[in-house]
């Protein structure tokens, strides 16, 4: 059989000019810190995170967690993701509150844990896409809110906002059953 | 003399804070013997104690009164649950447990001077003001918590803070309290190396106020 060689596409971007790989002394990661977070509109955050906790104050707690503490590509990242299922649902009429949910416990010294009079942040992990998800079972939506939840703030609260939005995404309900935990998520 | 002078200047600031005790001593020094007064005790005391030395320098150049506006913090602490205090200023202390409401706990993180006797300083704001340590500082987290400490003089970047401010605000406790509020007590500019101080950087500070 004859060996035709596939025809030679050029790439679409030389290798010099694609989206991660900028040239730089250290190859990846050659953008400035300075600049790396400039796409993060925070007001813009504000106004996604808004629905789901409506204090202010609260909000600005939240968003710093975010996207204004911890390591820059968490931050950066945290961002990207929550842009894109913001303008997502904003397609969609926008995020409606969820109401209820599995608690987001600060992670306080563990010598500390039973004299902490509020150690959760304020917004909770809506339960019925998760609910839906673990396909009735108890322990599974257990482990789920356990593996969403735990972890340094920047990443549990992402999951949680994240899930939260998708949750409006898909169009579930807002949960009203009692928290895993806290008398069963499924009754 | 002067030793003296810095036994007693020591004790009182570990006691009142710096700014406090510096304001204490620059009255009464005036009072006694005016400005030229307060020129010596810069010259005897200032090099060891830069916010003796700025509030000194102030005085010389006409500042005459600490300025202990409430108006810039209270906004941010009147909504809060809890108030925890990382370094203590009598002079602005004072007034600050006066103006919030009863149900704001405040919390002081006894870490400073190790001469100082913490038991006469809590002695003296009743039991309106609660100890707290390193160790259990974070039982005070929570979303309406919020760490407060006294700022000494700022620059765009940096702000001049007690070190305690740097043990009690890693990046685990950061994001377990709302607000991380820096109150400027002195805008004078330090003029001398701020031993007794530490240099952060502003972006420790969710807020600076004053």
């Amino acid at each position: 059989m004859p060996h035709h060689p596939k025809p030679h596409h050029p790439p679409r971007h030389p290798p010099d000019q694609a989206p991660g790989h900028a040239a730089g002394p250290h190859g990846r990661g050659s953008i400035p810190a300075s600049r790396i977070l400039a796409f993060v509109d925070e007001a813009q955050l504000d106004g996604w995170l808004a629905p789901l906790v409506p204090d202010a104050a609260d909000r600005a707690f939240v968003s710093r967690c975010l996207v204004g503490e911890g390591p820059i590509h968490h931050r950066g990242s945290n961002y990207i993701l929550l842009a894109l299922l913001g303008q997502a649902l904003q397609a969609h009429g926008g995020a409606k509150p969820t109401e209820g949910g599995a608690p987001v416990p600060m992670r306080l010294p563990p010598h500390l844990a039973d004299v902490v009079e509020d150690s959760h942040y304020p917004l909770q992990l809506p339960l019925q896409a998760l609910r839906s998800l673990a396909g009735g079972d108890r322990e599974q939506l257990d482990a789920m809110v356990d593996c969403l939840t735990d972890g340094p703030p920047q990443h549990a609260l992402a999951n949680v906002v994240m899930v939260a939005l998708l949750q409006n995404l898909l169009g579930t309900p807002p949960d009203e059953a009692p928290a895993p935990g806290k008398g069963g998520a499924f009754g | 003399m002067s030793d003296l002078q810095q036994q007693a200047f020591r004790l009182a600031a570990s006691e009142l804070g710096m700014a406090s005790a510096a304001w204490l001593f620059v009255r009464e020094t005036a009072a006694v013997a005016q400005d030229a007064g307060v020129a010596a005790l810069r010259d005897d005391l200032g090099r060891a104690w830069p916010v003796l030395d700025a509030v000194c320098a102030g005085w010389l150049a006409g500042v005459h009164a600490p300025d202990l506006a409430l108006d810039p913090v209270l906004p941010l602490l009147n909504s809060a649950s809890r108030v925890v205090l990382v370094g203590h200023e009598a002079l602005w202390v004072d007034p600050l447990l006066k103006a919030l409401p009863p149900t704001v706990r405040v919390g002081l993180v006894l870490e400073g001077d190790p001469q100082t006797q913490w038991a006469r300083v809590l002695a003296n704001h009743g039991e309106r003001l609660q100890a707290l340590s390193l160790a259990n500082f974070q039982s005070w987290a929570g979303p309406r918590s919020v760490l407060l400490t006294f700022v000494y003089g700022a620059t765009e970047s940096q702000v001049f803070v007690l070190p305690a401010w740097l043990r009690t605000t890693g990046p685990d406790v950061r994001m377990q309290f709302r607000s991380l509020l820096g109150w400027r007590i002195l805008d004078v500019p330090l003029e001398i190396y701020p031993r007794w101080l530490v240099a952060a950087d502003v972006s420790t500070l969710t807020d600076l106020k004053g």
